[in-house]
């Protein structure tokens, strides 16, 4: 019995491993992806076993199997797909993408990563290789056009520029709308952020509205740009990276002056007129300016050139050198990167040289992660004075300004202004920064599911500067004209220090299978330490010996120091439900130094809510048109304690002049801060849409529409006189500000090689003031005799007013006819507004194999400004509209005269009545007092078409390279400015981007900024 | 259990006691605080910073409203063609408004200083603060006063009846006077600080008696002219401790240690219309020239003070030459006269709060109506003395005999010739004082206007700032240009 069982399951065996065998086969296919594209590298498994293949590049495989087996695919950012073989031979598929691995991971406020479908609040996220297309040194700059509702100002348009960043309008009137800056997770300041080195940055995510950085607390309210640097490589061996780049850099446009009259006045030619009040220009020879040093004319044909002060600019270079460093594990990585420019600009001796060094490691051990950075950066500023523009703009376009390059002041080509090259060799200025920032982050792993990571930051910044003039004393005074000038030599000191520290604990739990728990407490404590002194003084005994022993007289001495702190606790609390719904609550408790102890006491809330409708209904995806739908919104309450250190005491200060020998006297203040201060308060409502149409996101569409309610703004205000005081800083006005940002993206072509990428985007803001006190309506933020800036209940803010003409009912301008002069308005009219009805961006890149070319380019109107060029121009005769007709009386255009009474007036067009007088010379005074005086004639429309970037790069390809050696390599040009649209009564006046100051008081364009300047450039970039 | 909570609210107490001083860093380590500073620390800056807006702005309108300057028109063009045209506004001249009361702020402060032992140093405060005060109300009519100067207490103070101020004004001084004589043992003497009057208290008396005299005499024309009974009443009271005062017969004036040293240490009037504190670069000296109203009058009465208020002409070609107010470049001489020796003499020289010309020609006029006891003809010639004293100027050759400039004549020539040697005393120094005086006597009345004026009479008073209406709106009363031609101070015919 036993043997014949054995046997016949032996011959049963035999049979069963015979059919296994005669039933292995080759199974071969073909993997796409999404888009139909053959997918390379797909890893297959035979499951149960270690048999295993790839993909290749055309997307085909072959194993061995059995039928019945189970093979599995699977891929990064793919679902992994199961087959079983069946009786073909050939398995071929298209792959799908994992929507939730493909998700970007966005860094949020506190450093907390969300993914796209849990944020509530609008966010952008800008990626390295954008803000470095057209290497352009400074980062903040780069970020222009590129974010819908930031608006990047310059306010000090020369070697070393300084700017304004505002998110979404202005909320406060005369408080800081700046939006806050974070860099590695602790908060840092625009002016570092400008100094970094483009190349060491990550990734760069701005989070437009208040909803978004409630977790900032006061420093929050105004937006905040998460800035990230790069880490060292996870692939185990040195990666070197080497980025170059020059750039040469030329002036854009200069004001355009009149080309048919010369130097002189009142029709009569003088060699050393600034004005261009003389006669007609005929061609001939003339003298210009003051005898040489020989005695003898600089001649020069009696013609002009409205273009002859560019002339007094040279191209200036940019070079960028950078080398980084990084290596590293799975469990750590280090960098360390180095980075230097050189910057000459176009006014000669103007320089500026650079070098930031970046370290950066961080290493898993164990349970802990501890990470950091060091950053020191230090660099050098040589520049003369920008006001040398203002006086080389007292200049007739019959004046060849190279030729008088070695005149000095006493062979200029005027009298009574001086020699820019004689300014820009004698006023300097040299200023030295050194900052080192260290960052610490180290985190702790409780056990799954808690973590508590500490971030600690020390910033501190010493600067050194020093100024000088030289004496220049005028011993002839042509003409009446003196350009003497008092020398003078100065120089500072300040330092200051920022300690930065968060606690926090992390949560991370799922509740149920569904839903998700995350939440944050935390502590955070900051210390701001200033101290600066300076010297100064005039009149120095021994020219060229700048030491304050040379001084003659008292010297000037200055010395401040500040200090305040801030401490808060802080929380979070996210729920999830499956992979659609979110809920995100914040709050936040802020005590300050700067407030009296009874109400320094804020607390900050915000709710957001998300809701991922394509995740909850997938069926909502069916068709293929509507891929990912997501709807969101936040409400959230900030405040924003714009009140500095010591602001809220009552001091005096020491008198002026004093102290006069033994005897010192102190004054009362006259600015005072109401010492029951409180924060602004600043409510934020928003709601989000992000669509996305079509396979591969083809079509992307983000909509965000938001509005604050500002309260309780801290304002300065004007005060009576009478009580005392000039100034009052109380909390009083309101303000709503509203608007909507619309991002509309599109890759209309894509293949494996050729990409086409477009970016619109729309934003629109609008602040209108609501109250300012209970006993004005109005507060003037900066103001000059003829027009200012203006906060206006009822109005949109900020507001610019000044004289007008008066006129009748139908607009016409009102004459008078006894003198022939336009009537002007006694009060300040409205004028125009300095903030843009919207702004349209375009941002578009093209990806060909190796090749990208790429532009940026926005435009924006519905704005104005007042262009104090224009006005400086006016009076000396340099206007186009004063060459007109002759320089003689004229007819006022669309003018009336009131031929009745005062009481009842009777308005009749004006046909007879001459405005100018008839000489040459009324017609002067005419523009010198009449016309220079109404300031109507000076607020210009603001539109700016601008193209900011172009660029174009090859990157050569892994194969190109083996052979050399190099793991990548790209070579590119760009332009930065290259084309600048502006409206035709801005005649190059001013580039209307350009701020006086970087407060609030926008759309005063006055005299003194360099105009603007293109730059064009070459870039290398190139690992190994 | 119980310990642990018990340790637990002690952490937290530490905590938040520790917040508390952790966040108590905002005591001002860079300016002094009201409690650190006493009144003796104040008065000479309160002095000297007032002094600035007297010594500048206010002195500047009143040499051109009454035509002793003029502007070069050979190298500026539109210089002073507000005042020339009367294109008044509420930007017109309002930082005297401004300038005044927040200077007399600080006088305030010294007045409220909570202690017994400073009552010298309060007299004088008040007697500053009157002495500015008057003039706001000359320049601007009804003004806040009994709500003023309270700082951050009250922002929007109301507006006072003129006449009621003026005459506060005058008991504010009597109790400066009685603060003086009843001084105690504690009280602290001023010394250095008072840099006007360096600490001699009966200096600070008689001028706080010429002050009296000067608001009484402005609000008789009051009670005189508008038959203002109240007014006339309020005078006769006060007149009989006047009998017995003594005046100011020197110069009142103001040195804190003026010097080249930094411009800010300048004598205030020299920075404005004279040079930068190297001495040689011009900051106002290119452009005040003299008028040719001014000089052609000096010349043709003789008067040697011509060559020390004015210079010899720009261009080199000898003699005093004025502009005539109003004229542009071409119709004006090639050479005009700057300003003279006699007002700019360097960064260290004296500043006057009032001349002793002034303060005679006061009691000139009261002596010339029988109001206090003296020879009106001797208290004239001495105040002339006194000019021609403080401008270096040669007296002998002067005497005038015309009536209306020298003592002769009607007592209503006699008076016409006390105005217009006010105006030529004051000329350059306190110009304010004569164009108050002429709102008031009309006299000197044969002062031109300038070419352009667009007025056919001089304003009465400024409009108020346009600060006023933007930050006290409830108050300032409402004004058009008109009315400040039309109407001037309670005073004013």
């Amino acid at each position: 019995m036993k043997t014949k069982f054995s046997g016949i399951l032996t011959l049963f065996l035999a049979f069963v491993v015979q059919l296994t065998f005669a039933q292995e086969k080759t199974i071969s296919g073909t993997i796409s992806d999404e888009n139909g594209l053959p997918l390379p590298g797909v890893n297959i498994i035979v499951k149960g076993t270690t048999t295993g293949t790839q993909s290749d590049f055309d997307g085909n495989y072959s194993i061995n199997a059995s039928t019945g087996d189970a093979l599995s695919y699977s891929f990064i950012g793919y679902t992994t797909k199961e087959m079983t073989v069946g009786a073909s031979n050939t398995i071929s598929f298209a792959m799908e993408v994992d929507s939730e691995a493909l998700e970007e991971v966005v860094i949020t406020a506190l450093g907390v990563e969300r993914t796209a479908g849990q944020l509530t609040a609008a966010t952008k996220v800008v990626d390295a290789e954008e803000l470095t297309q057209a290497a352009n040194p400074n980062v903040v700059q780069s970020l222009t056009g590129k974010v819908s509702g930031l608006k990047i100002n310059t306010t000090n348009n020369g070697v070393n520029q300084t700017t304004r960043i505002v998110l979404r309008g202005n909320r406060s009137l005369t408080g800081n709308n700046q939006a806050l800056i974070v860099i590695d997770g602790v908060i840092s300041s625009a002016n570092t952020l400008a100094n970094l080195a483009p190349e060491i940055i990550a990734s760069t995510n701005v989070i437009k509205g208040a909803g978004g950085s409630a977790l900032y607390g006061s420093q929050g309210s105004n937006g905040v740009i998460i800035v990230t640097t790069k880490s060292g490589s996870s692939s185990e061996k040195i990666e070197v990276s080497i980025n170059s780049s020059i750039s040469f850099e030329d002036v854009a446009f200069v004001p355009e002056r009149q080309t048919k009259y010369g130097q002189g006045w009142n029709g009569v030619h003088t060699s050393y007129e600034n004005g261009g009040w003389g006669p007609e220009f005929d061609g001939t020879m003339q003298p210009v300016g003051l005898p040489q040093a020989d005695g003898s004319y600089i001649m020069a044909p009696y013609s002009g050139d409205s273009d002859n002060i560019k002339e007094f600019f040279k191209t200036g270079t940019i070079l960028q050198n950078g080398v980084t460093l990084s290596a590293g594990d799975k469990t750590g990585n280090v960098l360390l990167s180095v980075n230097n420019q050189q910057t000459e600009f176009v006014v000669e001796g103007d320089e500026l040289n650079r070098t930031t060094v970046l370290f950066k490691g961080n290493k898993q051990l164990g349970k802990w992660n501890v990470g950091g950075n060091v950053t020191y950066n230090t660099s050098s500023v040589k520049t003369t004075t920008s006001n040398l523009f203002t006086e080389l703009l007292q200049t007739a376009s019959n004046v060849p300004v190279e030729l008088f390059e070695n005149s000095g002041n006493e062979g200029h080509w005027t009298s009574y202004y001086r020699n820019p090259y004689w300014m820009r060799d004698n006023i300097r200025n040299s200023s030295n920064t050194t900052r080192m920032n260290g960052v610490a982050n180290i985190k702790y792993e409780v056990n799954d599911n808690i973590n508590v990571v500490l971030n600690s930051s020390v910033r501190n910044f010493k600067s050194y500067t020093r100024n000088y003039t030289n004496e220049y004393i005028d011993t002839i005074g042509i003409g009446g004209g003196d350009h003497s000038t008092v020398s003078q030599f100065g120089q500072s000191n300040s330092e200051e220090t920022n300690i930065y520290n968060d606690i926090f604990v992390n949560f991370d739990y799922m509740l149920t299978d569904d839903i998700s728990l995350t939440a944050l407490v935390g502590n955070n404590i900051q210390d701001n330490m200033y101290s600066a002194t300076s010297v100064s003084g005039s009149n120095l005994t021994i020219p060229g010996y700048y030491n304050i022993d040379n001084i003659t007289g008292r010297p000037n001495t200055f010395n401040s120091i500040e200090r305040d702190r801030r401490f808060s606790l802080l929380g979070s609390l996210d729920l999830g439900y499956k992979d659609f719904l979110y809920l995100s609550v914040t709050g936040r408790n802020d005590w300050t130094s700067r407030l009296a102890d009874d109400r320094n006491s804020f607390f900050y809330p915000s709710v957001g809510l998300s809701f991922v409708a394509t995740n909850a209904f997938p069926g909502l995806k069916k068709g293929g048109i509507l891929n990912y739908a997501k709807i969101s919104g936040n409400w959230a309450k900030v405040g924003n304690d714009r009140v500095g250190p010591y602001q809220i005491n009552s001091t005096l200060n020491q008198a002026t002049g004093y102290p006069f020998g033994g005897l010192n006297s102190f004054v009362l203040d006259q600015t005072i801060a109401d010492p029951l201060l409180v924060n602004e308060f600043i409510e934020s409502y928003e709601l989000n849409l992000n669509l996305a149409f079509f396979k591969g996101d083809r079509v992307r569409l983000d909509f965000s529409i938001y509005e604050t309610k500002n309260t309780d703004l801290v304002t300065g205000i004007t005060t009576s006189a009478a009580s005392g005081l000039a100034n009052t800083t109380v909390n009083v006005a309101a303000s709503t500000t509203s608007g909507f940002e619309i991002d509309l993206g599109l890759t209309p072509i894509r293949t494996k090689d050729f990409r086409w990428d477009l970016d619109l985007n729309f934003a629109t803001d609008k602040t209108v003031i609501d109250k300012i006190s209970d006993n004005s309506d109005e507060v003037a933020l900066a103001a000059f005799a003829d027009v200012g800036i203006f906060a206006t209940a009822g109005e949109e803010f900020p507001l610019i007013k000044g004289t007008a003409y008066q006129r009748d009912p139908q607009g016409r301008v009102l004459i008078d006819p006894s003198t022939g002069n336009p009537l002007k308005t006694g009060s300040f009219q409205v004028l125009g507004k300095s903030n843009p009805d919207y702004v349209v961006g375009l941002n578009t890149a093209v990806n060909y194999k190796g090749i990208r070319l790429a532009a940026v380019m926005d435009y924006r109107t519905g704005h104005q400004f007042w262009a104090g060029t224009k006005d400086w121009l006016s009076w000396s005769g340099h206007l186009v509209e004063s060459a007109d007709g002759g320089r003689r009386g004229f007819i006022f255009p669309n003018s009336a005269i009131n031929t009745g009474t005062a009481a009842n007036p009777v308005y009749e067009a004006n046909t007879n009545v001459i405005t100018g007088g008839t000489t040459y010379a009324n017609y002067l005074d005419y523009f010198s007092n009449e016309y220079r005086s109404v300031s109507e004639n000076f607020v210009l429309d603001a539109t700016a078409f601008k193209v900011r970037e172009l660029s174009l790069s090859y990157a050569f390809s892994k194969e190109m390279l083996k052979n050399v050696g190099l793991s990548s390599l790209r070579l590119g040009v760009n332009a930065r400015n290259p084309f600048t649209v502006l409206p035709a009564e801005n005649r190059g006046y001013a580039d209307p981007e350009i701020g006086r100051s970087s407060g609030n008081d926008q759309g005063l364009s006055v005299t003194g900024q360099y105009p603007i300047t293109r730059t064009y450039g070459m870039t290398l970039n190139l690992t190994f | 259990m119980r310990t642990k909570y018990k340790f637990l609210l002690l952490v937290i107490f530490a905590i938040t006691v520790s917040c508390s001083d952790y966040l108590d860093v905002n005591k001002s380590p860079n300016s002094p605080s009201a409690e650190d500073v006493t009144p003796d620390l104040i008065l000479a800056g309160a002095m000297s910073d007032t002094y600035r807006t007297q010594a500048r702005r206010m002195n500047r309108l009143g040499n051109v409203m009454m035509n002793n300057w003029g502007a070069n028109v050979n190298s500026f063009t539109g210089g002073f063609s507000e005042e020339f045209t009367l294109a008044i506004d509420n930007n017109f001249y309002n930082d005297l408004f401004t300038g005044l009361y927040r200077g007399t702020y600080n006088f305030q402060a010294i007045i409220d200083y909570d202690s017994a032992d400073y009552d010298n140093h309060k007299a004088i405060s008040k007697i500053m603060k009157s002495f500015y005060l008057q003039y706001v109300v000359d320049l601007y009519g009804d003004v806040p006063y009994f709500e003023a100067h309270q700082g951050i207490k009250n922002l929007t103070p109301a507006y006072d009846d003129d006449r009621a101020v003026y005459e506060e004004l005058y008991n504010q001084v009597d109790e400066a006077i009685e603060l003086i004589a009843n001084a105690g043992l504690n009280t602290i003497p001023v010394g250095s600080e008072d840099v006007i009057f360096n600490g001699s208290m009966s200096s600070w008396v008689a001028f706080g008696n010429s002050l009296k005299l000067r608001l009484l005499l402005r609000q008789r024309t009051d009670a005189t002219m508008n038959g203002d009974t109240e007014s006339a009443a309020f005078i006769a009271s006060k007149l009989p401790e006047l009998q017995t005062a003594a005046f100011l017969n020197n110069n009142a004036t103001i040195n804190p240690g003026y010097s080249s040293e930094s411009t800010a240490q300048q004598n205030p009037f020299y920075n404005y219309i004279g040079f930068s504190n190297n001495e040689t670069t011009a900051t106002g000296y290119n452009f005040y020239r003299a008028s040719q109203y001014a000089v052609t009058f000096l010349i043709n009465s003789a008067d040697d003070r011509v060559n020390f208020l004015y210079d010899e002409a720009d261009d080199g070609s000898g003699g005093v030459v004025g502009h005539e107010q109003g004229a542009d470049s071409d119709n004006s001489p090639a050479g005009l006269s700057p300003i003279g020796p006699g007002l700019l003499i360097d960064s260290a020289q004296d500043g006057y709060i009032m001349t002793a010309a002034e303060s005679l020609l006061m009691q000139s006029e009261a002596q010339l109506f029988g109001l206090i006891p003296g020879d009106p003809q001797a208290s004239f010639e001495a105040a002339i003395d006194a000019s021609f004293q403080l401008l270096g100027a040669n007296r002998s050759g002067y005497t005038p005999s015309q009536p209306g400039v020298g003592w002769v004549g009607t007592d209503s020539d006699k008076f016409e010739a006390i105005m217009r040697q006010k105006w030529i005393a004051t000329n350059g120094i306190n110009a304010i004082e004569s164009y108050i005086e002429f709102t008031r006597t009309g006299f000197p009345d044969d002062i031109p206007l300038a070419l352009t004026a667009q007025s056919s009479t001089r304003p009465m008073r400024l409009m108020y700032p346009s600060d006023e209406y933007i930050s006290n709106s409830a108050n300032v009363p409402d004004q058009t240009s008109a009315d400040v031609f039309a109407t001037g101070p309670f005073w004013a015919q």
